[in-house]
């Protein structure tokens, strides 16, 4: 077995995309080593995403799981007209674990009426192995490019799972002045990131 | 909604920070609009980056688990077949799929090769969308006969109600229109997307006096119903 390419420091987002999608025809035709490369390369994000959503390593490590074998079960329907492989992995478990803490939050203020905010930490306090790489330095550099009010909404509703109406009760902003935010943020970071549509 | 509403939810869409109807809005108006939907793809792989900032290795349990797993899990198809028709009387989870399907059939190009695998991504997240209202804590399912003939049936739940109808008949010149009826008073909506006789709506959380009622209209809708319900659907 070849080492991942992925450890090469000056392989570009392109490439790494085109190498990933090739990985995953591997994974359609049944290659269970193609998905342990895979497993590799995109389970850290989907583990880290759901450990900022969730906060909890339990069932982070479980929802992780949960969405790789999905990943694998599921790699036939993949369209790269829709995205990258990244994207879709990454989409499929957010959305997962969104779709866990909202559920949780229903039932918790069903069963309590205690409201979203009584439960909830701020995020630095998970615990994490954060993984140093050049594209993390890179995301970190475009957040920087926000204002503080623009990264504020974006990541509060993407790691903290909160709908742009939960962000505007948080912060105590109108509606669509959270509404812009997270467009003009999200749409600034897009620019920075070179993310073409 | 307007357009403009769709691009302004366009990025809270991307992050998944839109409720279940409002994401159903933006990702039909997607399908309509592919300059929308190519910007929409774009903050979608913006999200991913944000995805990929937040890394951190699993455990090694999980890694062992996860490639276990997959050695005795098959691999569903690329393009399976289309769920079976609807029959009048529906085990309670076929209607979710079925529903699907007949939203689907509506909302998305036919005989492209190119869109089968994301109409089945699609009819994934739709009935994932059932089914996770139905999973929704005190969820429950709400089902009556429509006069004229066909099924309506609502899935309340804790935030959220979805509408579904089977087997209703086409009509000629004119629109199904639902409607929210809460203290004497409907408001619209919006009119039913029938294809092949079925028909799915998000509602947005119904106040549990209120009920979901379904008329013939004008083609376009009226602002107020015009004619008696074919159905009412108690949500309390």
């Amino acid at each position: 077995m070849t080492s991942p390419s992925a450890s090469l420091p000056r392989e570009s987002q392109a490439e790494r995309s085109r190498r990933l999608a090739g990985v995953l025809a591997r994974v359609v035709d049944g290659d269970q080593e193609a998905f342990a490369e895979l497993y590799d390369e995109t389970s850290p994000l989907v583990h880290g995403t759901a450990l900022r959503v969730l906060r909890d390593p339990d069932l982070a490590a479980e929802l992780t799981q949960d969405v790789m074998v999905e990943i694998w079960r599921t790699a036939g329907r993949f369209d790269p007209a829709r995205g990258s492989v990244l994207a879709w992995v990454a989409t499929m478990g957010h959305r997962r674990a969104i779709d866990l803490v909202r559920s949780v939050q229903a039932a918790r203020e069903r069963d309590t009426t205690i409201g979203i905010q009584s439960y909830e930490r701020p995020h630095d306090e998970v615990a994490e192995t954060v993984v140093s790489n050049e594209e993390r330095d890179r995301v970190a550099g475009c957040l920087g490019s926000l204002s503080e009010l623009q990264r504020e909404a974006v990541m509060s509703a993407y790691y903290g799972g909160r709908t742009y109406r939960e962000v505007a009760e948080t912060t105590g902003a109108a509606l669509p002045t959270i509404k812009s935010r997270i467009r003009d943020g999200l749409l600034r970071l897009r620019d920075c990131l070179g993310v073409s549509s | 909604m307007t357009d403009d509403d769709d691009r302004e939810l366009l990025a809270a869409w991307a992050l998944d920070a839109v409720d279940d109807v409002e994401r159903a809005a933006v990702e039909r108006a997607m399908r309509a609009d592919p300059a929308l939907a190519a910007e929409g793809r774009a903050l979608r792989e913006t999200a991913a980056a944000l995805a990929s900032h937040a890394s951190a290795p699993a455990p090694d349990a999980t890694r062992a688990a996860v490639l276990a797993q997959i050695a005795t899990t098959p691999q569903a198809g690329v393009a399976p077949a289309p769920p079976a028709r609807a029959d009048r009387r529906l085990p309670l989870g076929r209607v979710a799929a079925v529903a699907a399907a007949f939203l689907l059939g509506a909302a998305v190009p036919t005989g492209v090769a190119l869109y089968q695998a994301s109409q089945v991504s699609q009819l994934e997240r739709q009935t994932q969308a059932l089914d996770d209202a139905l999973a929704r804590p005190g969820a429950r399912l709400v089902q009556a006969p429509v006069t004229g003939g066909g099924t309506a049936t609502a899935i309340v739940a804790e935030g959220a109600t979805l509408f579904t109808a089977q087997d209703l008949p086409a009509l000629d010149g004119r629109d199904y229109q639902l409607w929210i009826v809460a203290d004497g008073a409907a408001t619209s909506a919006g009119l039913l997307e029938v294809s092949d006789g079925g028909a799915l709506a998000d509602v947005t959380a119904l106040a549990p006096e209120a009920a979901l009622a379904v008329t013939v209209e004008p083609v376009g809708g009226s602002l107020q119903p015009t004619t008696e319900p074919l159905v009412v659907l108690s949500a309390g």
